[in-house]
């Protein structure tokens, strides 16, 4: 047995015979069973879809859509996490202002992976937000604001509400606006096509 | 009272937040509502009680105040509240030690150590003069309900506080929100499950879902 044979037999991954043990293998087993358990409730999976399809729109600097006359825009910034439900790893994190962007990110979810939180720059015609989206609930976590325009602390309050409820409609927008495209012929016609180029770097 | 600094999300710094959405019901109006959050005001825990946790709507600046006056729950569309929790929680190590005290007392005095149900029974007592003389821990969770377009943002992520926010909100008001999810958008675009499932191809190459 090589060494790495030899501390994979010490920690009863594999038998004296170099197969994986029953015990190890009905661990990695349960753990996917649960993977794909939280992967399908509530249409995580959806979710899921959607921000892995957000992040290869987020390469074009065409605007995202318009909404209420503004232009769009998504930038994902340095933090994701991915989740799958097969194979050997089932979540991986990555944190890096280019991380979203690299190689090692295309190679993830082209192996299966996809992004299940993610942190994201949204410009909404001049105004800036920044924000954690995850998959399962499309909840918005620590969002910072843009600055505001008013000093009037009663004022200040309802900028504010203005400015959270602007976000999550913004959001949904987006959401709305993979979901039709989702539903649709395009999706495996054009859409899914050009992402799985993507993925290999074509 | 000891009080937790509240982060106060809508008045400064990051937000975190659930959406959903509640249609006001049609014949809603400003003191309707406002009944609706007395129905369910904050109550302080009793100090001579037995209860160690207390929840319920507060005003969205005066945590201490459930009058609700109009001037502070109204903002433009928008109706603002909290939702406070007080807990009495009784540090493990510190009753341990008092009953430690209290056994050596016993012994001093009876010349034998006490019987299980004599420290049952001294346990219970200690607790309870504990809990009389332990101030309860504050959290407050903001609360902004668009009365125009129906959002409704509860500045919380632990679903087990969502959820207890939603029950409160469901019995002042008589309206069930529904979340923002993929599944409740979905539901509401008509879509089947029979129609759009899992891309193999991006959930896992040559895994097939169908």
């Amino acid at each position: 047995m090589s060494r790495r044979e030899d501390a994979a037999f010490a920690r009863g991954d594999i038998g004296v015979d170099g197969e994986v043990t029953e015990e190890k293998r009905a661990a990695a087993e349960v753990e996917r069973a649960r993977a794909r358990e939280q992967f399908l409730e509530g249409k995580t999976w959806l979710g899921r879809e959607f921000l892995t399809w957000l992040l290869w729109k987020s390469e074009s600097s065409e605007p995202l859509m318009s909404f209420d006359g503004e232009p769009v825009h998504v930038l994902f910034g340095g933090k994701l996490t991915l989740r799958g439900i097969a194979g050997e790893v089932i979540e991986l994190g990555l944190k890096g202002t280019e991380a979203a962007y690299s190689q090692v990110n295309r190679f993830a979810l082209e192996n299966g992976l996809l992004i299940h939180a993610a942190k994201l720059k949204l410009t909404l015609g001049e105004k800036e937000f920044d924000f954690t989206l995850d998959a399962q609930l499309l909840d918005i976590r620590t969002a910072k604001l843009p600055d505001l325009l008013t000093d009037d602390e009663d004022d200040r309050i309802q900028e504010r509400l203005f400015l959270t409820e602007r976000l999550g409609e913004v959001t949904q927008a987006i959401f709305m606006t993979f979901l039709a495209l989702r539903r649709g012929p395009e999706w495996r016609g054009q859409v899914l096509p050009e992402i799985l180029s993507w993925l290999k770097g074509e | 009272m000891r009080l937790v600094p509240r982060p106060m999300p809508l008045l400064k710094g990051s937000v975190s937040f659930a959406r959903f959405h509640a249609a006001p019901p049609a014949t809603a109006q400003a003191e309707h509502l406002l009944e609706g959050l007395r129905l369910r005001a904050f109550e302080p825990i009793a100090l001579q009680g037995e209860e160690e946790r207390a929840a319920g709507f507060v005003e969205l600046e005066n945590h201490t105040s459930t009058a609700f006056a109009p001037s502070a729950t109204f903002q433009g569309d928008w109706l603002v509240c909290a939702w406070r929790i007080d807990t009495i929680r009784i540090s493990a190590a510190q009753l341990n030690e008092e009953l430690k005290a209290w056994i050596q007392d016993f012994e001093n005095k009876n010349e034998r150590a006490p019987s299980r149900y004599e420290r049952s029974e001294a346990k219970m007592a200690l607790r309870k003069e504990l809990r009389a003389v332990t101030p309860p821990t504050t959290k407050t969770f903001d609360v902004a309900w668009n009365l125009g377009t129906g959002a409704l943002q509860i500045f919380t992520l632990s679903r087990k506080l969502v959820d207890e926010i939603l029950v409160a909100f469901d019995k002042s008001f008589d309206v069930t929100p529904l979340p923002r999810s993929p599944q409740v958008l979905f539901d509401e675009a008509g879509l089947q499950d029979a129609h759009v499932k899992p891309t193999p191809e991006l959930c896992w190459p040559g895994l097939s879902l169908v």
